[in-house]
């Protein structure tokens, strides 16, 4: 293996060198694109948003994403949300739903399996869990997938998993804020760590501060 | 019929004189062989003198043996075997002479229906060779026009034929022939032969005794009156005269003969079913260790989908444990397959969505849903297969092994009330057009009631500030569960929801979250 190959290894993390790849996908909030390296949600990774209460997960975050990746292939899959994702909601944000793949699991196995095989099918445009828990190697094998099979995963969790040591690429904790979310990046490959930005979520544009 | 020759009207007669000498120039001694339909039918008869003894399965060479059937006075032998027949006994003789001649005769009734059964296993097993087979009353017709070429030329096809037929029948009588009909004649005046071109059909069964073609007895009298002896000598009687002797029809099965009117033949289409199953020596209670049988029935499948030209439409799996208790797996597909490798990927993913009790004695396959295998060009430079391959297998995949219940699509449904505003149906199904105001992301299926106090509404500990804008929903009477509703967006320090006042009991419900 030569340095080279290894370098172009996914899961080698190179800090400072922010990588300015294209695989990336628009987040549709400018303070966030210009903040995360490679100007958006990393493709053919998994991201991490860890949040105060899953039922209350920001889907309005992600949605501008889902509306844009909606034609690159054929399923967006919806793993065992905590609550049910409106469909007239969706719609209205943008999303296509006759691309929508709901999968409601019995068990926590069956989530990482499903969710193993939606990512490396590439299949899916994106994948969206809500994982009770993730242990390390489990949390490998999803980004693995998400490597393998070139899709964006995302990962909700509570924020109990904070302690947690983090496989994906990129791992973010929110806050919530009035009209909007706070961010604090934990793991953000390439790019300086907690440098909170908050994102406010107006009726069909953002407006961002960015604190130090 | 015979018709008899009209005697009264000499006037008729002579028109029919002249209608005559017209029939007699439409036949020419030798026919110009019309270009395409040799190459499109050869008619190969596969006659079985035996067959009332085969379909009962009487195999004893060395007994006398004979099958009869119920006339309308007394029984008569219809077929009796090389034995009998050399001590005496032949067809049409009576059971009671038979019995007569050989004491030890054994004697057993015709079956109409398992000489049918029997012949259509044959013909399962002749489409080994051609799928154009027509079933007979006493053998097969099959066209072999298309496979000469994949089996190596008629005498090489009709070798494998012969030694495919000599080992399950009794002296059984093949002919190949450019028309149906005249094939059927020489195989059942036990003519072995091979012409595959029609001016040689003539002299091939001018010879053939006329009687195979009238069965009659008035129709025969009337052949020894007019000394017509052989096909030959009707073939070169005037038409008309013959249509009037005996009926027209025997000028349409001449015609017929000799290829110059068509004779479409019903072809025999077996239904396709595919059952296979193991019965296990040793019982398994081990899931992965039925995967190689499991293996071992889906090549059989995958044998049988690729002879029937046809594909799997629904497929399921039976598992038999030793309490005699059956365990359906059914094997859900998105569309019609039957490549093997996606076939066992996906029974083997049904397999793990099984919980067995106790281990397992037989395994079953089973197809009863086929369709039409209709092959889909491919890209030459293309590497990638086509997402839409994909897209099927994950659902699939996902399907078989969470089970049918655990994946769906998502659609909007034209319904006011919010709650039955969507319904989840198949992947990729498209809902009705949206309506109404701005909905939340989330939904919660059963409204959360909310607390008020001091005329304050609260989420938690949060107090809620309403925004005036209010949406009322009011329907749904038609099917008793009316909503009568009252939206409103409401908010806390951090989130915003989507909160209604019920306009019969006056309390507030949370409903969804942005």
């Amino acid at each position: 293996m030569t340095l080279e190959s290894c370098l172009r290894r996914q899961d080698i993390w190179r800090s400072r060198k922010i990588s300015k790849s294209s695989d990336a996908v628009a987040t549709g909030f400018e303070a966030l694109d210009h903040r995360l390296p490679g100007g958006g949600w990393p493709k053919g990774a998994l991201t991490e948003i860890l949040v105060e209460n899953v039922v209350r997960s920001p889907l309005w975050l992600i949605l501008p994403m889902l509306a844009a990746l909606t034609t690159l292939r054929s399923w967006q899959a919806w793993i065992n949300p905590p609550a049910l994702p409106y469909p007239p909601g969706l719609d209205q944000s943008g999303i296509d739903l006759s691309k929508t793949l709901l999968i409601e699991t019995k068990d926590h196995a069956e989530i990482l399996w499903s969710a193993e095989q939606a990512l490396r099918s590439r299949a899916c445009s994106a994948v969206i869990c809500w994982p009770s828990k993730l242990t390390q190697t489990e949390m490998r094998r999803l980004q693995l997938a998400a490597e393998g099979g070139d899709t964006l995963g995302i990962c909700f969790r509570n924020e109990t998993a904070l302690r947690q040591h983090s496989m994906a690429t990129l791992r973010m904790r929110c806050y919530e804020l009035p009209n909007g979310m706070e961010i604090d990046f934990l793991k953000c490959r390439g790019g300086p760590l907690h440098q909170n930005i908050s994102i406010h979520r107006l009726r069909g544009n953002t407006s961002v501060t960015i604190n130090t | 019929m015979a018709q008899l020759y009209p005697q009264k009207n000499p006037g008729r007669i002579k028109a029919r004189r002249h209608q005559l000498t017209l029939a007699k120039a439409k036949w020419p001694d030798a026919l110009p062989a019309p270009t395409g339909t040799q190459t499109s039918h050869l008619w190969l008869a596969l006659h079985l003198p035996f067959l009332p003894l085969e379909a009962l399965g009487c195999q004893h060479k060395n007994w006398p043996t004979a099958v009869y059937t119920q006339g309308n006075r007394e029984q008569q032998i219809v077929t009796a075997n090389p034995t009998a027949q050399n001590s005496g006994i032949h067809t049409n003789m009576s059971l009671s002479a038979a019995r007569a001649l050989v004491p030890s005769l054994q004697a057993i009734q015709q079956s109409i229906e398992l000489e049918k059964t029997y012949l259509r296993q044959l013909a399962i097993q002749a489409g080994h060779w051609t799928p154009d087979i027509t079933l007979l009353e006493d053998g097969l017709l099959l066209n072999i026009a298309g496979s000469i070429r994949l089996f190596g030329g008629i005498p090489s096809l009709v070798d494998q034929i012969q030694i495919w037929i000599f080992k399950i029948a009794i002296n059984p009588c093949i002919a190949v022939m450019p028309t149906a009909a005249s094939a059927i004649l020489c195989g059942r005046s036990g003519k072995t032969l091979i012409v595959n071109s029609k001016k040689d059909i003539r002299p091939a069964i001018n010879k053939l005794p006329s009687t195979h073609l009238i069965t009659d007895i008035k129709g025969r009298r009337l052949l020894t009156q007019i000394g017509a002896r052989t096909i030959g000598d009707l073939l070169r009687l005037p038409r008309d005269g013959l249509a009037r002797r005996f009926t027209p029809h025997l000028i349409t099965q001449l015609d017929q003969l000799v290829g110059d009117a068509p004779d479409p033949q019903i072809i025999f289409k077996p239904a396709l079913k595919f059952s296979e199953q193991f019965a296990l020596d040793a019982a398994v209670s081990n899931m992965t260790l039925l995967q190689p049988l499991a293996y071992q029935l889906l090549e059989k499948l995958c044998h049988y989908l690729h002879k029937k030209h046809a594909q799997a439409e629904e497929m399921q799996w039976q598992l038999t444990n030793d309490r005699d208790e059956i365990y359906n797996i059914p094997v859900l597909l998105t569309k019609p397959n039957r490549e093997l490798i996606s076939l066992n990927e996906l029974s083997r993913l049904a397999f793990e969505n099984t919980q067995i009790k106790a281990p397992i004695t037989a395994i079953m396959l089973q197809v009863n849903r086929f369709s039409v295998f209709t092959p889909s060009s491919k890209d030459l430079f293309e590497n990638r297969t086509k997402s839409g391959d994909e897209s099927n297998s994950i659902v699939e995949k996902l399907r078989n092994r969470l089970g049918k219940n655990a994946v769906h699509g998502l659609r909007v449904r034209a319904d006011h009330r919010p709650e039955k505003a969507w319904d989840r149906c198949d992947p990729g199904q498209i809902g009705a057009a949206l309506f109404g105001g701005a909905r939340p992301l989330w939904l919660l299926e059963t409204p959360k009631s909310i607390r008020v106090s001091n005329g304050q509404l609260f989420f938690g500990n949060q107090t809620l500030s309403i925004q005036q804008s209010r949406e009322r929903i009011c329907s749904g009477w038609w099917d008793g569960q009316t909503v009568r509703r009252d939206y409103y967006f409401a908010e806390t320090a951090s989130i915003k929801l989507w909160i209604f006042r019920d306009l019969d009991s006056g309390s507030w419900h949370l409903h969804g979250i942005f």
